[in-house]
């Protein structure tokens, strides 16, 4: 018997099934997506690069190898990738000018996982440059819109992975979270975006941003989707030596065990003022969700959030600085002329750099200069440890944080070149747990008044990713609507 | 602390082997203002702070039992709405912690 419904509204584990048990073949399933972006993608604008033919000799491969039985959980699976994880023999351009034309030699580690199993390649998505920026309005190279609502910003930096998913141009996708850069769009977009904890999946082949802050984390349509992909490509990679996958792979294992019993807390710093009436009547309906299902939610006061956002921007930028100084003009990337070396390194980084990444590496280059260093990097080093110190004690009494991730509907686009200091603060909600790397997992949990999803963040302890897929499920069976099978 | 002003954008524009026109120089100068005054709030962080001189809850607390009085956060929030027309004034209601010197919070 044969599927007959519209392919592209598939979660993975019901496109997997169906493709195990031979009712839908691979190609089939790729032609659908990719007639779906071409259909689609010229409006909201998800990818930069569309691996056509690419996509289809893997579905072949992922047939021959279902025909063969061997079968992988993601074998024949249509995927996006976000465009700042190289992928070997297609453009990774990290939306910038300065690698538009770069062409990487190898893998990354995820993206090795994901072939190796056969899951099936559709192209790369669009981000902020070098992923600075919290709306995809960085990018270089494209514009992208939510596909909810064209004039509202689709949240960043990974824009592009959550677009495709939400407007089912891929099964999943994987973006990359810094400070929220996963989150924030899965939010915006809704649907369900994990960032694990630092050191689940490798960074081997992520361009880096800020090494001690970057992961790559899945967004998909549903929660137990999420827990399918974040199981297959959190592994040990010993390329990368902060990687250490994780505890416990089978993440969808009494994922619909519930929450009876759970205690949960919302930290003040997060529900203040600035928090707009739509998202706390969002969250206080999520709140009164769990006490219903026989969880307990408190508030509690974590005194250092109050300085994560600082310590993240000077933390990221000077990671940012030290990085970005491999976009020389020499090894990769685009080169300008100049008649000393200098010149060459000053002409091909001023004119191939965006705006924003340019200001992040003079604040990083400042912040890490003699007579500074102390006063600012030393110090966020310092709020870290605190920080860190604080969520031990909090996650020593209670299962899991829920907090907004944004104080307000998805702004509308281009407002973020009017007051840029507002931006900035926003980001607010997602960095504490990025600075200490604490896994954090959002999902909608309601509308505002304009129709617009809410989401809400669940944040556990180091490696609860198994913890938050089952308190994420309780909500999400409860309250959303899922528009999977 | 780093005031606007004070901050040669050309100085670390060439330490970061960056060239700035006038007019880049110019937007780039009002730019930099946000990204500034973010990052000059870690100056006002105290490393000597004790966590429980901070205002909020000494921490030490959480391990001892949450007092039996304390209640569900729904209802606080929604009674806060009720009454304060905010939704959140949560300094005054939170749950009660016993300080060290056994007066509470």
């Amino acid at each position: 018997m044969s599927y007959t419904n519209d392919l592209t509204s598939l979660s993975a584990i019901k496109a997997a099934s169906l493709l195990k048990e031979r009712q839908i073949s691979s190609q089939e399933l790729t032609l659908s997506y990719l007639e779906r972006i071409e259909k689609t993608d010229a409006d909201i604008g998800a990818f930069i690069t569309v691996c056509r033919e690419h996509a289809f000799a893997s579905a072949a491969k992922a047939d021959e190898a279902i025909k063969n039985n061997d079968v992988s959980p993601l074998c024949g699976i249509p995927f996006a990738l976000k465009d700042n994880m190289c992928t070997s023999g297609i453009r990774t351009t990290c939306a910038s000018r300065m690698l538009e034309d770069f062409i990487p030699p190898y893998d990354a580690f995820a993206a090795r996982i994901l072939k190796d199993q056969n899951a099936v390649l559709l192209g790369k998505t669009n981000l902020d440059e070098f992923s600075m920026g919290s709306f995809t309005e960085n990018s270089a190279l494209k514009k992208t819109v939510n596909p909810l609502d064209s004039k509202r910003a689709v949240g960043g930096s990974s824009g592009g992975s959550a677009t495709a998913v939400c407007a089912r141009e891929a099964v999943f996708s994987l973006g990359s979270d810094t400070g929220g850069s996963v989150r924030l769009p899965a939010s915006f977009c809704g649907v369900v975006g994990m960032a694990p904890t630092y050191g689940a999946v490798s960074r081997n082949g992520l361009i880096a941003f800020a090494s001690s802050l970057d992961r790559i984390g899945p967004i998909t349509k549903t929660i137990k989707d999420n827990a399918f992909v974040l199981s297959e490509i959190a592994r040990k990679d010993p390329l990368d030596p902060t990687s250490v996958g994780l505890c416990e792979n089978d993440l969808l294992n009494n994922i619909e065990k519930g929450v009876a019993g759970m205690k949960f807390a919302i930290p003040q710093e997060l529900f203040g003022n600035n928090v707009s009436k739509d998202i706390k009547e969002a969250m206080i309906r999520a709140v009164s969700t769990y006490e219903k299902l026989g969880a307990s939610v408190d508030t509690v006061s974590i005194p250092s959030i109050s300085h994560a956002l600082s310590a993240y921007y000077v933390i990221s930028s000077a990671e940012a600085s030290a990085n970005l100084s491999r976009y020389d003009g020499i090894r990769f990337g685009a080169r300008k002329k100049g008649d000393t070396l200098e010149e060459i390194y000053q002409n091909t980084r001023s004119s191939m750099l965006g705006s924003e990444v340019k200001r992040r590496i003079m604040l990083g280059t400042f912040i890490l200069s003699e007579g500074y260093y102390d006063q600012y990097y030393k110090k966020a080093v310092t709020v870290r440890e605190r920080l860190k110190e604080e969520f031990k004690v909090i996650f020593s009494k209670y299962d899991a944080l829920l907090s907004p991730i944004y104080p307000s509907s998805p702004p509308l686009c281009g407002s973020n070149t009017i007051d840029s200091e507002s931006v900035y603060k926003n980001d607010s909600f997602t960095v504490p747990s990025s600075i200490v790397g604490l896994p954090a997992l959002t999902l909608p949990c309601g509308k505002d008044s304009i129709g617009l999803p809410v989401g809400i963040q669940i944040i556990g302890k180091a490696f609860s990713e198994k913890k938050l897929y089952r308190i994420g499920f309780a909500l999400e069976s409860e309250i959303t609507e899922a528009c999977h099978e | 602390m780093q005031n606007i002003k004070n901050f040669d954008i050309k100085k670390y524009a060439s330490l970061s082997m960056l060239t700035l026109n006038d007019d880049e120089r110019r937007k780039a100068e009002a730019d930099m203002q946000a990204l500034l005054s973010i990052a000059n709030g870690i100056l006002s962080f105290d490393e000597s702070r004790e966590i429980c001189k901070s205002g909020g809850y000494h921490l030490d607390s959480l391990r001892e039992d949450i007092p039996t009085e304390s209640f569900s956060a729904a209802d606080m929030l929604k009674n806060t709405a009720e009454t304060c027309g905010d939704l959140i004034s949560l300094s005054a209601k939170t749950v009660k912690f016993k300080k060290e010197n056994g007066s509470e919070d």
